[in-house]
């Protein structure tokens, strides 16, 4: 045996070329890292390995050791071995496939006109592929009808191939063990019990791995053909995990969001609750469609320079003392608008007071990885917050201190402190108050001049999860007309205040950040790339308990 | 007149026989227990190679060999486990040694447990097994209060235990991987191979799956000049005394023990009597229901694993079911495919999806609606489930299914010429 | 039952067993009730129990007759008889095989090769075989039986 080299990894060939394998890995798992194409239903690379589906058929003509395999081998279930030689394209594995799928077929319904997976269903995509177009198949087909099995999707049984994803998901993925496979032979169902209902918080990732249409969102179903969407990469900021996920959207409505791998963060999943976040993507009643200005006592629409006019004219007549200005934000803005919006206070201000709500909250602990992914903090970029040092909590004293000390000029970014109305209340008696928002909540009522900013789906930006991965956003939609991104805000604001800075772009603030601010040193908007990076200097949160996942 | 050659059947043939431990003690049972005990495990396993001893539950896997492959060194226990799921078609021997001669299996049980270094064996037996289940528990008992069973026996120092585990209702059991999740607890569905039983079996440990036949020459192998014995009884690779489960349309169907150098037509005329009310012989499936169906001029071969399986026929578990002149090939066959379509666990899209198809081609025919396109349609269904399939079911099911169509075409175009 | 548990390594090992047992405890059928209860004793999910359940012929989910005749007419039996066995049976009792006499008395299975096949054709009845069966024999049985 030839004596490989430490850095070199074990090699076979697929098709004639070289690819390289970790041992122990599946056939499949190389040929798919390396973007060769085997059809595939079972198969999941987060799952336990059933090699049921026998679609990832492969022709094996050596084994390594200069015999071939005497029959077709199922990719997902062989490992690779050094110098093993595998074809994927001849006639012998085409004709496997075409027998494999015909099986399939023979008891789907064909109902692709009204099922929702169409588009994206692996039967459809490989039947269009290896099917002959015309079924022997002339008996009734299986019939078992649609069940309501959960609160977030439903189960056409007559589309299930019985591939078990469903079944190994909740049984090692979740933990809960409602699926099921139940009866056997011809007769063999995949579902819950007795239509008994789910509970689990992931269902939505059952119709994702669903290679058919078997399992289907419930809020999806019926609502646009899937060709017809288009995706952007984007953060989930549901909470401060900050799943990868795709925005996938038609005619600038937004349909679903779907998970975006990343090893890293979710792996493959995405919770329930993150993916109903869709839903504020589409909200237009409590938008705030324009600035507005306040003229005897009445929000106005007013234009984006009479705004920064007034406001630049207000705060020369005070000219304010660096105590007499506050500003509070809420974490779901992104790490550029709260760089900025610190910067303006302590460059044209010489202040560093600058709050958000810091509340405490509870990590999920758990055997099964995907439960972990919920959190109780449900604002996107607290860890942003804190690597930029920006402080404070409705109970701290620092904040009361400047609450109370009646500050003239007051910024507010989002709908901090919501739920705190005594510090509304103080606030209501400064002469300036700056709200920059998306929504109308309290702090746009008692503002002087509102700011309209933009919803994730609409801007870039970049986020720091809970374990300070930085990982950004993409413009899914288009924004309103007569909003514009804070960070764009910030800084025309900066400008009217008398401090010119160029920022053109997101980018161009983050990449100023790495340079200004000790957390992010080292990192570059440029280099985020799809996964994120990670802070070098980690900040400590101590508002985190560690909870036992609630099943 | 050929005769039976009494190795397993010693005792059974013996009508004063009781089966009792003390019974079988007399008629000098446990002495290669004994001799084993005195043995090194690895050299248990060398003798049982040199004799020969092919796995007698249809695959035909040399046993020696089976055993040698048992992972070592890995510090989880080993397992033996006895494959008592009885239930291919045509096949009663192994219940009729349990029944009839308990301990003769619970003595080759034990030495294989021994060799394998298992101290704690299973035997899987299928639930509709009542009697058998009962017998082989008062046996165990008996060896337990024997002191044969339990700690230190016969002064070996090796500790062994036996349990009887029933199963409850399901052919594919038999296939050793589903056996062991069906062992576990859990539905009977054949496991991804690899990695094999010996390497990773019963709960993730090594573990040898055998059948109750191939236990029960353990004690013979040992005895006194056991393995040339053994040799001696069938050509070179086919060697010992094989139990022939003999059914259908023969005037004595019955079990019975042979050499494997014998004429398969002797076994049906001369051991068989021959056809029932002086029949002709139409043809005989030579192996349990999954063999390919074999008609009546192909009858003159030695009924070994080898011999049959150079005419492209299989001995499988050794049981011959005859069919005479007068039998309909095509019910035949609906039969075979219904209990295909009802014992497939469902699991894998080929044996699933084909068992159920071919039932209902076939039943085509029944109900008149045949052709010769539906018939190239069979043959072509049944052949793309042969070898595609997870495990050996989806090939035991195609097997029948293309041999009869192939071999008696004519009975198929019966139906739907008259229609 | 401890003493079954106490033959496994662990518990779960022991499902089919239990159930077996559990069902004989219940007159031959199990209900959602008995599978949780063996589910907790096993220390698995209810559901597993039910994909156990269903997998395996013998586990019934609806209560047989006191007399659970189970005729074979797998091939063997079917040679000899078997299939014609099985519609005498269901004649003279008036009912299809899976069902059960009004009574509550008999019911009928067709079952698959029950390994008797040298002996055909065989059934069984509860737990006893009956092998060589034949029409008259059976109307003999099932006489006996009613008395």
């Amino acid at each position: 045996m030839p004596l490989l080299n430490e850095f070199s990894m074990p090699e076979f060939h697929i098709d004639g070329e070289p690819v390289e394998f970790e041992p122990g890995e599946k056939i499949i798992s190389a040929a798919l890292r390396c973007g060769k194409v085997i059809p595939h239903y079972c198969y999941h690379p987060g799952m336990s390995v059933v090699a049921t589906c026998r679609m990832c058929l492969v022709d094996v003509t050596d084994l390594g050791n200069g015999h071939p395999a005497p029959k077709l081998q199922t990719a997902c279930s062989m490992d690779a071995a050094e110098g093993m030689k595998i074809e994927t394209l001849n006639q012998k594995v085409e004709e496997g496939r075409k027998l494999v799928n015909e099986f399939l077929l023979v008891n789907h319904p064909l109902d692709c006109p009204i099922c929702d997976q169409s588009g994206e269903c692996a039967l459809q995509d490989y039947a269009f592929e290896y099917g002959s177009g015309k079924s022997e198949m002339d008996y009734s087909k299986r019939v078992s009808g649609w069940r309501d099995i959960g609160t977030f999707v439903a189960l056409e049984r007559n589309r299930c191939i019985q591939c078990s994803r469903c079944d190994r998901f909740t049984r090692e993925i979740t933990g809960t063990n409602e699926f099921g496979m139940f009866n056997r032979g011809h007769e063999l169902t995949v579902d819950t019990y007795a239509d008994r209902p789910m509970t689990n918080k992931f269902q939505g990732n059952m119709a994702d791995i669903c290679p058919v249409g078997a399992i289907t969102e419930k809020e999806f179903r019926f609502k646009r053909r899937v060709w017809k969407l288009k995706k952007n990469h984007s953060i989930c900021t549901g909470c401060s995990t900050g799943c990868n996920v795709t925005i996938e959207h038609d005619r600038n409505e937004i349909f679903r969001l779907k998970p975006h791998e990343n090893q890293s963060v979710n792996k493959w999943w995405l919770c329930d609750e993150g993916r109903l976040t869709y839903r504020m993507m589409n909200e237009r009643k409590t938008r705030i469609h324009q600035p507005l200005g306040r003229v005897d006592g009445k929000l106005e629409g007013i234009s984006w320079n009479e705004a920064y006019g007034a406001i630049a004219e207000r705060v020369s007549e005070m000219s304010p003392l660096p105590q007499e200005v506050l500003a509070l934000t809420d974490t779901h803005a992104s790490n550029e608008e709260l760089f900025l919006l610190q910067k303006l206070l302590k460059d044209i201000f010489s202040t560093e007071n600058i709050f958000c709500p810091l509340p405490n909250w509870e990590q999920s602990e758990s055997d099964f990885f995907i439960n972990t992914l919920i959190t109780s903090d449900k604002t996107p970029n607290r860890a942003g917050a804190l690597a930029l040092k920006i402080k404070g909590d409705a109970k701290t004293a620092k904040l009361k201190k400047a609450v109370e000390s009646d500050p003239k000029v007051v910024f507010v970014l989002g709908n901090p402190f919501e739920a705190e109305s005594e510090i509304q209340e103080q606030l209501k008696r400064a002469q300036l108050v700056v709200h920059l928002g998306i929504f109308h909540n309290s702090w746009s009522e008692i503002a002087d001049v509102v700011l309209p900013g933009q919803y994730y789906s609409e801007k870039d930006g970049t986020f720091t999860n809970k374990n300070q991965r930085v990982q950004a956003t993409e413009i899914a939609v288009q924004a309103l007309r007569r909003t514009r991104p804070e960070w764009q805000i910030i800084a025309e604001l900066s400008k009217a205040l008398g401090r010119e800075n160029t920022f053109a772009s997101s980018a161009q603030v983050f990449n100023a950040m790495t340079q200004e601010v000790k957390a992010f040193k080292g990192l570059s908007y440029e280099n985020l790339g799809g996964l994120g990076s990670v802070l070098t200097k980690k900040t400590r949160d101590s508002g985190m308990k560690v909870v036992k996942a609630q099943i | 007149m050929l005769e039976e050659t009494l190795v397993l059947f010693k005792n059974i043939r013996n009508t004063k026989y009781d089966k009792s431990l003390a019974a079988y003690k007399k008629s000098g049972g446990y002495k290669s227990l004994k001799k084993v005990f005195g043995m090194k495990p690895e050299d248990v396993v060398q003798e049982v190679k040199e004799s020969g001893i092919r796995g007698r539950g249809g695959a035909g896997f040399p046993t020696g060999l089976k055993w040698s492959f048992m992972a070592k060194g890995t510090g989880k226990p080993s397992y033996l486990v006895a494959n008592a799921d009885e239930s291919e078609p045509g096949t009663c021997k192994d219940r009729e040694l349990m029944l009839k001669d308990p301990h003769l299996f619970l003595e080759g049980m034990m030495i294989g447990c021994y060799a394998v270094g298992c101290h704690h064996g299973y035997i899987y037996v299928r639930g509709e097994f009542f009697p058998s289940i009962k017998i082989l528990n008062a046996a165990v008992d008996e060896l337990y209060a024997d002191g044969l069973l339990g700690p230190d026996p016969l002064g070996s120092g090796f500790n062994l235990d036996l349990t009887i585990h029933t199963g409850a209702g399901a052919y594919i059991c038999g296939e050793e991987s589903a056996l062991l999740d069906s062992l576990e607890g859990k539905r009977g569905q054949p496991r991804v191979k690899p990695p094999f039983p010996a390497v990773s079996g019963f709960n993730g440990c090594p573990t040898s799956v055998n059948n109750v036949e191939t236990l029960a020459c353990m004690p013979f192998i040992f005895s006194e000049g056991g393995v040339d014995a053994f040799k001696s009884f069938g050509p070179q690779n086919n060697s010992g005394t094989h139990l022939v489960s003999l059914s259908g349309h023969v005037n004595r169907p019955g079990v019975y023990e042979l050499r494997m150098d014998v004429n398969m037509k002797d076994i049906i005329y001369d051991i068989g009597g021959g056809i029932r009310n002086g029949k002709k012989l139409k043809g005989v499936i030579p192996g349990g229901s999954s063999s390919p169906v074999m008609k009546a001029d192909e009858v003159d071969v030695l009924y070994n694993f080898d011999d049959l399986a150079k005419i492209g026929a299989m001995m499988g578990s050794a049981a011959i079911m005859v069919f005479d002149e007068d039998t309909d090939i095509v019910k035949l066959l609906h039969r075979i495919t219904r209990f295909y379509a009802h014992e497939s666990c469902g699991q894998c899209t080929p044996c699933r999806e084909g068992t159920q198809w071919t039932k209902q081609i076939v039943r085509d025919f029944l109900s008149g609606n045949g052709s010769e396109e539906k018939l190239k349609r069979l043959d072509r269904v049944g052949g793309n489930m042969l070898g595609t399939s997870l495990c050996a079911l989806g090939d035991a099911a195609a097997m029948p299914i293309q041999s009869f169509v192939n071999k008696f075409p004519e009975e198929f175009r019966k139906y739907y010429a008259t229609a | 039952m401890d003493k079954l548990l106490s033959r496994y390594p662990i518990r779960q090992n022991a499902l089919i067993p239990i159930l077996l047992l559990a069902q004989s405890e219940n007159e031959g059928w199990l209900t959602e009730l008995w599978m949780q209860h063996v589910a907790d004793i096993c220390e698995v999910p209810l559901t597993h129990v039910e994909g156990v359940v269903t997998f395996y012929t013998m586990f019934r989910l609806k209560p047989p007759g006191k007399y659970h005749l189970q005729v074979c007419t797998c091939v063997p039996c079917c040679l000899v008889g078997g299939t014609e066995l099985l519609e005498h049976t269901e004649k003279i009792l008036d009912i299809h095989a899976g069902h059960t006499t009004d009574d509550g008395v008999f019911s009928i299975e067709e079952m698959e090769c029950i390994g008797a096949c040298s002996f055909a054709p065989a059934i069984i009845v509860n737990e006893d075989y009956h092998e060589q069966v034949t029409p008259e024999k059976m109307d003999k049985m099932i006489d006996e039986l009613r008395q």
